[in-house]
């Protein structure tokens, strides 16, 4: 009988699926990029070597988030930290949110590819600026010769657009179907 | 700054101090749209950076993937077979065109012309301009004819020697329009079932009613009119069928169907009263409160050992010992709302549903183990989250069993939706996947 541990391609395809829900909701507890793609590294390996425990007949995403969460908490406890979206509860309810929403992130994903397509100019390198190179406001503000405040609101009204054109492209789809 | 968009954008940038962030995590306990909204804006921001990510990847790799293209020497052969391609397919296309107009023309189908060939129950009314005449079997009928079924009268239209045959059943109105150029009809209420043999495609038959227009050129299907709306489903063949209110038209296979009204969606369904049980005998020791063994068996899941129809969302009881089976089909909710589903199986079962029509998509929303029937309740499990549905769509459900030695087998699926109590999903709002041998 094949197991978990002999297939490979079994974890591959399900943790390919799983990993933009896991990714967002590390996102949301840790608000740190590569402090967040250090721990989502993290979890694909606990969920690589823990494998063979995950039994198919309960969903791959609910298995994986718990496995995230825990390790959310013994992150906090090797840094001492004590930020509030450590609460357990809290990071429960989060992540029960989080698998509930899995098939509308999925297709909000997919809206906001053809989005971003559509920023123009300025915004768009600030959006570069910010989420590819990952830079606080003040250093975009002294890369692009811009007031730190101006970046925000920039970034806020983009980020705003992008959520209208995705809840448009939504609503577009859902006459549609 | 009390906000809550600018206190979730203020902790993504990693700007809150610990009061905001307290502040933050109050009003997300507060309601559970709070914590998807904010999920949703987490999400958003991750996907940004993988978005833009990727974008800078491709800019960066396009000048390696340039160089690893093939050599000019190859790239002018290519642009040969292109001319060519673009000088002798068209003269090809046309010259195909050309040969099969004449096959056409030259094997034009037989063309009959129109007689009552058969009238059961009494009360059958022709009107041929503005009189009614005395409706007889062997009466030929002409254009204009208007042929009325009251409610104890079917009468068959034949088009000997063409096997065209048109049945109209009790409580119909049909109109011969013309002949001249094709078979075009007007059924203005009540229901027809047409056995159509090959039409010229320059002269197809046409039924026209108040709401479509069917075209046909050579098929198996029934016309239902009632006061606002048609329904078209097809036995053999195909029907282009169009919605007069706004042109739009969809082609109706074999095994499908289609309703032209004002508020549905115009678009070809799959038949319903029915959904395929497939079942794959195991052998040996197995698990039988898991699928691993049904998913190692080689014959799992494209040749099962055996499979039959069920006319509602439920197996018969105490069937076998030792199978998997899987209940697959599609889910064709008759409102928009949202449903809530229940599997109960014994001994181990899963329920599956697709938030589209395709078995590559589906998501696992229930699963039971040694329920009894009908107990929906026994376990948490056993019930799904409230789900979203659209009326005129279709919707892949699949249910899976896994039964063992004992004899105690079962599987049924219910749900409950806008207007429906809890009960097995009956076979009206269920059509088949193709069986195992015609996919």
């Amino acid at each position: 009988m094949q197991t978990n541990k002999d297939n490979p391609e079994q974890f591959t395809r399900l943790w390919t699926e799983a990993q933009p829900i896991l990714a967002g909701y590390l996102c949301a507890v840790v608000p740190d990029f590569q402090e967040a793609e250090d721990l989502l590294q993290d979890v694909a390996v606990v969920l690589l070597r823990k494998f063979p425990e995950y039994k198919p007949e309960q969903p791959f995403v609910g298995w994986a988030i718990g496995v995230a969460k825990r390790e959310v908490l013994m992150s906090r406890r090797r840094h001492a930290r004590s930020r509030i979206f450590y609460q357990a509860d809290l990071m429960e309810r989060l992540a029960e949110v989080c698998e509930e929403l899995t098939p509308e992130l999925e297709e909000r994903s997919r809206a906001l590819r053809e989005c971003v397509r559509t920023v123009p100019g300025r915004a768009a390198e600030l959006l570069r600026l910010r989420y590819e190179e990952c830079l606080k406001f003040d250093l975009i503000a002294a890369r692009v010769g811009m007031a730190a405040v101006a970046v925000r609101v920039m970034l806020s009204r983009t980020r705003a657009t992008l959520r209208e054109c995705i809840e448009r492209k939504l609503k577009f789809q859902n006459s549609r179907s | 700054m009390n906000d809550p968009q600018e206190l979730i954008d203020s902790y993504l940038d990693g700007e809150l101090t610990t009061e905001q962030e307290k502040r933050l995590a109050d009003w997300l306990t507060a309601d559970r749209e709070h914590m998807r909204r904010f999920v949703r804006e987490a999400h958003l921001q991750r996907q940004l950076r993988d978005i833009l990510l990727a974008q800078s990847f491709q800019v960066k790799t396009r000048p390696l993937v340039a160089k690893l293209e093939p050599p000019a020497a190859l790239s002018l052969i290519t642009a040969a077979v292109l001319a060519f391609r673009r000088v002798w397919l068209p003269f090809a296309v046309c010259l195909v065109l050309a040969i099969t107009g004449f096959g056409i023309w030259y094997f034009n189908p037989t063309v009959g012309q129109p007689a009552l060939t058969e009238i059961q129950g009494s009360g059958l009314i022709l009107e041929r301009a503005g009189h009614r005449l005395r409706a007889t079997v062997g009466i030929h009928l002409e254009p204009g004819d208007l042929l009325r079924t009251p409610g104890n009268v079917t009468a068959v239209i034949g088009y000997a020697p063409e096997q065209t045959r048109i049945t109209l059943l009790p409580g119909t109105e049909f109109k011969l329009t013309t002949l001249s150029r094709g078979k075009l009809f007007d059924l203005g209420m009540g229901k027809l079932e047409a056995s159509v043999a090959r039409q010229s495609p320059f002269h197809p038959m046409i039924l026209s009613t108040p709401q479509s227009k069917a075209r046909v050129v050579g098929t198996k299907f029934t016309l239902t009119v009632t006061t606002n709306a048609t329904r078209l489903d097809v036995t053999e063949g195909k029907v282009r069928f169009t919605r007069l209110s706004d042109e739009q038209f969809v082609l109706v296979t074999a095994g499908h169907y289609a309703v032209a009204a004002s508020d549905y969606e115009l678009a070809a369904l799959p038949a319903t009263g029915k959904i395929l049980r497939e079942w794959w005998t195991m052998s040996g020791s197995f698990d039988s409160h898991s699928f691993i063994g049904l998913m190692s068996n080689p014959k799992f899941p494209d040749h099962p050992d055996g499979w039959d129809y069920l006319v509602h969302f439920e197996t018969p009881r105490n069937w076998g010992t030792n199978y998997g089976a899987s209940v697959c089909g599609y889910l064709l909710p008759p409102t928009t709302g949202d449903y809530t589903f229940w599997i109960a199986a014994g001994h181990y079962g899963e329920l599956f549903l697709s938030p589209d029509d395709t078995p590559q998509n589906r998501r696992w929303i229930a699963h039971a183990y040694n329920a009894l029937p009908h107990d929906w309740d026994e376990s948490r499990n056993q019930q799904s989250a409230s789900i979203t549905l659209q009326a005129g769509r279709k919707y892949y459900i699949e249910a899976r069993q896994m039964q063992g030695t004992d004899e105690d087998d079962y599987l049924a699926v219910a749900w409950q939706g806008p207007g429906r109590q809890r009960e097995v999903i009956p076979g009206e709002f269920l059509a088949p996947l193709q069986p195992p041998k015609e996919r």
